[in-house]
């Protein structure tokens, strides 16, 4: 392929509009990185607006952020490609407060952004990883329904794996 | 870039135009509704709203089933998720695929060094990587952990996997599981004691995949009682031994044999190694009045036969072409192991003020079996130290530990980096200094991200 780095090729340009009415001019390349436009593209291949009720516009915004990254990172088929897109991916999830993080996993995966989702689902692996079971509760305010002895039970049968 | 170029919806006039939504057969297909609105919410009302598949996401990115048990006892709802059987699959496949696939993908590992063989508690050195040091807990002490672990009645004699085989005089056997805990002694082996005895475990072929997953493993033992009293071919060393299968669940008899004079006065250095569904042992014999490592002996365990000699399945492996020969192929100067499932051997001769390091990998990628250099370094060492390879690092070919009086190094080889990883204690009652290097045992256990389930006997 040839450097398209200055190129003006015809990129098609969609409309995405968020729940609360915001409203972002992406191309194409871009977008269709969301398994869930790029099925919509393909079914009608019309530039219709796309509405997308269920994402935020400042969620939508930052998936658009991480598929403009990705797509621009996949056009040069560079070997040190992999390690730039994977230094970008970890800067993307290392500042994401708890709340936006939650927001952008469901948006992604409402989208159908399967990297995207791999990418926040670790994230979430990440934070539960090395905390006992009390601290993961905590961190994600999470109350134990248990009965009374039901959660004893569960630690008996498996009692390595709490040691 | 002309992108994201935010417009309010006003400056536009597309109300007309027919507007969608994703169709919900692109989405994921959850269980859960996958409509969400979350304006105020936090962590808790995004836990109550995620949907299991997402939630099951997350899961399985976990290393090891050590979290998703811990993670099971948070709620009823992710102890129900994970306690799906078809979840506990999903786990298995995924982290096998990731670890064969991705040649950078580390598993947590110990290493066990036993002193000497023959006394039933010996000093143990054992070293473990930090991640394996995560999965056996805050609670168990750094070092010392194996002793802590181990059954008292037991001694190890061979480790596959997460897996180790431990003996009880005078032929009693047991695969634990040092992380689970689990266990299962074998039936008493029908004659003789433990002489040598070998271990492997694979995954039985997935055609006949039980649903079970404790039972997706098949376990052979090898148990030799010693040579056979049936010296008709007096030009052979025939040995009588008899094999475990876990599918049976019974002892069968098996006899193998080689020529004698590729190894005179045979002695078996160790118990075996498996690798493959071959076992490997390494044996010394005399050369030019010299005792001496001679070669390797090759057990085929795939074999169905077992009620009589073959000639096939026992296999004498020649040393490479470029080994040293007579006091550089002494017992302490050698060492075997398994790396990445497949067998190397290596040598450490001193000259003068240097030492030199040889590694071979044996190929059995034909038909015929090959040796193939992969390393050839030379190590400074002080004058006063003796050196010897302890053990390989069980997945990074390009790392021995090594041997420095009573301590343990871990060396990367063509660094020339040292790290000091572990000692002996207590030596002085069971082994001396010298003795050290000929006399230890190495065992690496390797924890997939699923510990090993033992089947229960039919």
């Amino acid at each position: 392929m040839s450097s398209s780095s200055t190129t003006t090729t015809t990129t098609r340009l969609l409309m995405l509009k968020a729940s609360d009415g915001v409203t972002f001019e992406v191309e194409e390349a871009v977008a269709t990185k969301l398994g869930a436009i790029n099925n919509m593209v393909e079914e009608e291949g019309s530039e219709d607006l796309i509405c997308l009720p269920n994402v935020n516009g400042k969620f939508l915004g930052m998936v658009l952020e991480w598929c403009k990254k990705h797509a621009n990172n996949n056009t040069n088929s560079d070997k040190g490609n992999d390690e730039v897109n994977k230094w970008w991916d970890k800067e993307f999830v290392m500042d994401l407060d708890q709340n936006t993080l939650y927001h952008l996993l469901m948006a992604a995966d409402y989208l159908s952004g399967t990297e995207l989702v791999d990418l926040l689902t670790e994230k979430v692996a990440s934070m539960i990883r090395g905390k006992k079971v009390e601290e993961i509760r905590e961190t994600f305010k999470i109350k134990s329904d248990f009965l009374p002895g039901q959660e004893e039970e569960i630690r008996k049968k498996n009692s390595w794996a709490f040691e | 870039f002309s992108y994201s170029k935010i417009i309010t919806d006003q400056s536009f006039g597309f109300g007309r135009r027919k507007a969608k939504r994703p169709s919900s057969s692109s989405s994921s297909s959850s269980s859960s509704s996958s409509s969400y609105s979350m304006s105020e919410s936090g962590a808790s009302k995004f836990f109550s709203i995620v949907s299991d598949d997402l939630l099951l996401e997350v899961f399985l990115l976990l290393p090891h089933r050590r979290y998703l048990i811990q993670c099971s006892t948070v709620c009823k709802r992710w102890f129900s998720l994970i306690s799906r059987p078809e979840f506990s699959r999903r786990f298995i496949e995924y982290h096998e695929r990731k670890r064969s696939s991705d040649c950078s993908y580390s598993l947590p590992y110990t290493l066990l060094l036993r002193a000497s063989p023959n006394t039933h508690r010996p000093p143990i050195c054992d070293i473990l990587s930090k991640e394996s040091k995560s999965l056996h807990g805050e609670q168990s002490p750094s070092v010392g952990i194996y002793s802590h672990i181990l059954p008292q009645n037991g001694i190890i004699r061979a480790s596959v996997e997460d897996l180790v085989l431990l003996s009880r005089y005078p032929n009693k056997y047991c695969i634990y599981n040092p992380l689970t805990r689990q266990g299962l002694w074998l039936p008493v082996a029908p004659r003789g004691y433990c002489f040598k005895c070998g271990f492997a475990c694979e995954p039985k072929s997935s055609g006949c995949s039980s649903t079970n997953i404790s039972d997706q493993y098949r376990f052979k033992v090898l148990h030799i009682a010693g040579f056979s009293n049936n010296w008709n071919n007096r030009n052979d060393y025939v040995f009588d031994g008899e094999l475990f299968c876990s599918e049976t669940g019974k002892w069968s008899k098996l006899v193998f044999s080689f020529p004698q004079r590729l190894a005179p006065n045979l002695k078996f250095v160790a118990d075996f190694v498996a690798s493959r569904g071959i076992l490997y042992s390494l044996v010394e014999g005399v050369d030019d009045n010299q005792i001496c490592v001679k070669g390797i002996v090759a057990l085929d365990l795939s074999m169905d036969d077992t009620s009589e000699e073959d000639r096939n399945r026992c296999r004498f492996i020649h040393l490479p072409n470029n080994f040293g020969r007579g006091w550089r192929a002494r017992r302490g100067k050698v060492c075997f192991g398994v790396v990445r499932g497949q067998l190397r051997l290596s040598q450490l001769v001193k000259i003068n003020e240097e030492a030199v390091l040889k590694v071979w990998k044996l190929d059995c990628s034909n038909n015929d079996v090959e040796w193939v250099l992969v390393h050839h370094a030379r190590l400074k060492c002080a004058e006063e130290t003796s050196t010897s390879v302890a053990a390989f690092h069980p997945y990074n070919g390009d790392v021995v530990f090594v041997l420095r009086d009573e301590e343990i190094y871990k060396f990367e080889i063509g660094e020339e980096k040292y790290k000091k990883v572990g000692e002996f204690w207590g030596l002085g009652l069971y082994c001396t200094k010298e003795k050290l290097p000929a006399s230890l045992r190495a065992f690496t256990l390797v924890y997939p991200s699923w510990p090993t389930p033992i089947s229960k006997i039919p």
